[in-house]
């Protein structure tokens, strides 16, 4: 009997653990939804201030927005100076058109429909120089900053050099490709959300995205060859 | 490359959505499953979704640098105010390029030559003017917003 008591304990000390776990992440994903209710309502907040003529409540609306405003830009784009030039006019736009905007709404897609705008009168205007080689500027190693996964350097230079190879590919896809492959795959937006943003059925976003992806495979394997890197993917 | 032993090739458009929809988990149970039995019988299925995976999961690793803060203080807002911007410059420049020429070769210029050309540099620092006016009317509180910023 003596002998089972430790191997009891252990159990129980296990089942406890996991309960315990169950309990925190249940808690975590508490405190992550809260946050994200209590930041939306501060945005709403603002947005309501800012319609109501505060210049301080307009000017913290648009600072919040230019950083994802950008990268949106910038990813679409594939070129800083023109994402920049886009990220000024749909600041202004967004300032602009407050007063159609319900402040209960998230601000987010919006947003992101005001850019998407700004790039397509950009691209009409003229046609945009466009990121198609490893010293084009915006990606350059130096710009390109990397969330850093490996431990050691070797694996940083690695996932560094892939994730590069990644982006520069998205240059060289068509247009409507490379508009899908940034809302699912760098702005991680649903099925449901890019299929609002560019007003076209469920349907249209998956084959346009699966037929995006295997273009994308196709071009990073290029590059990949080019560069001598055949194993990376 | 890993060969396909499933005869289907991921580009056949029936399997459109089951590819796109495993990588991002929209799959019904049944069409997971059988996904699932798909990539463990076929070497070149597997592979394909492997490198899509990799390919999404580098994309989402990627960040980008923002621009400086400063860079974004003195930058022409609006196409209007970038036109008159270059145009503004691009005068600006000529009206050195003439007062070099003036400079060197005073006598074989005639004064008609020279209002005109007078003229174009004053329109070039006008332009220059009025590009920095508009942005300052559509962004009166750019002391606030830089404060806000550091
Ligand atoms: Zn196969």
């Amino acid at each position: 009997m003596l002998t089972i008591l430790p191997f009891i304990l252990s159990i129980s000390a296990h089942v406890t653990t996991t309960i315990e776990k169950g309990l925190n992440s249940g808690s975590i994903d508490r405190t992550i939804n809260d946050k994200e209710t209590e930041a939306r309502a501060r945005t709403a907040e603002l947005v309501r201030a800012a319609k109501s003529g505060s210049e301080q409540a307009r000017n913290d609306l648009a600072q919040q927005i230019r950083d994802p405003a950008f990268y949106f830009a910038l990813q679409l784009l594939g070129n800083r100076e023109d994402a920049m030039d886009v990220t000024q006019d749909s600041l202004m736009r967004f300032l602009g058109s407050l007063d159609r905007f319900e402040e209960a709404r998230p601000v987010l897609p919006w947003v992101r429909r005001i850019v998407r705008n700004s790039v397509i009168d950009l691209q009409r205007r003229k046609s945009v120089r466009r990121a198609n080689s490893l010293d084009s500027d915006g990606y350059e190693g130096e710009s390109l900053e990397v969330i850093d996964l490996g431990s050691d350097s070797s694996d940083r230079a690695v996932n560094h050099e892939r994730r590069k190879i990644v982006w520069n590919s998205l240059a060289d896809l068509p247009e409507s490709q490379r508009e899908i492959v940034v809302l699912r795959e760098y702005q991680d937006l649903s099925y449901q959300e890019i299929a609002a943003l560019l007003e076209v059925p469920i349907g249209t976003v998956m084959s346009r995205l699966h037929r995006a992806r295997i273009e994308l495979r196709a071009k990073v394997l290029n590059r990949l060859e080019e560069n001598e890197l055949e194993g990376l993917l | 490359m890993a060969e396909h032993s499933c005869g289907l090739e991921p580009s056949e458009a029936e399997n459109e959505e089951l590819f796109s929809g495993l990588i991002d988990g929209v799959l019904t149970q049944a069409d997971a499953q059988r996904m699932r039995l798909r990539l463990e019988s076929c070497q070149g299925c597997g592979a394909f979704v492997e490198e899509l995976r990799t390919i999404r999961a580098n994309a989402q690793a990627t960040s980008f640098k923002t621009p400086e803060a400063d860079s974004w203080d003195e930058r022409p807002i609006g196409a209007a105010s970038r036109f008159l911007r270059t145009f503004g410059w691009l005068l600006v420049g000529l009206w050195l390029v003439i007062n070099v020429v003036l400079v060197v070769r005073m006598d074989e210029i005639s004064t008609t030559a020279l209002r005109v050309l007078l003229g174009l540099s004053f329109a070039g620092w006008a332009a220059l003017l009025l590009s920095v006016l508009i942005d300052r009317l559509k962004n009166p509180s750019d002391e606030r917003y830089r404060r806000v910023v550091r």
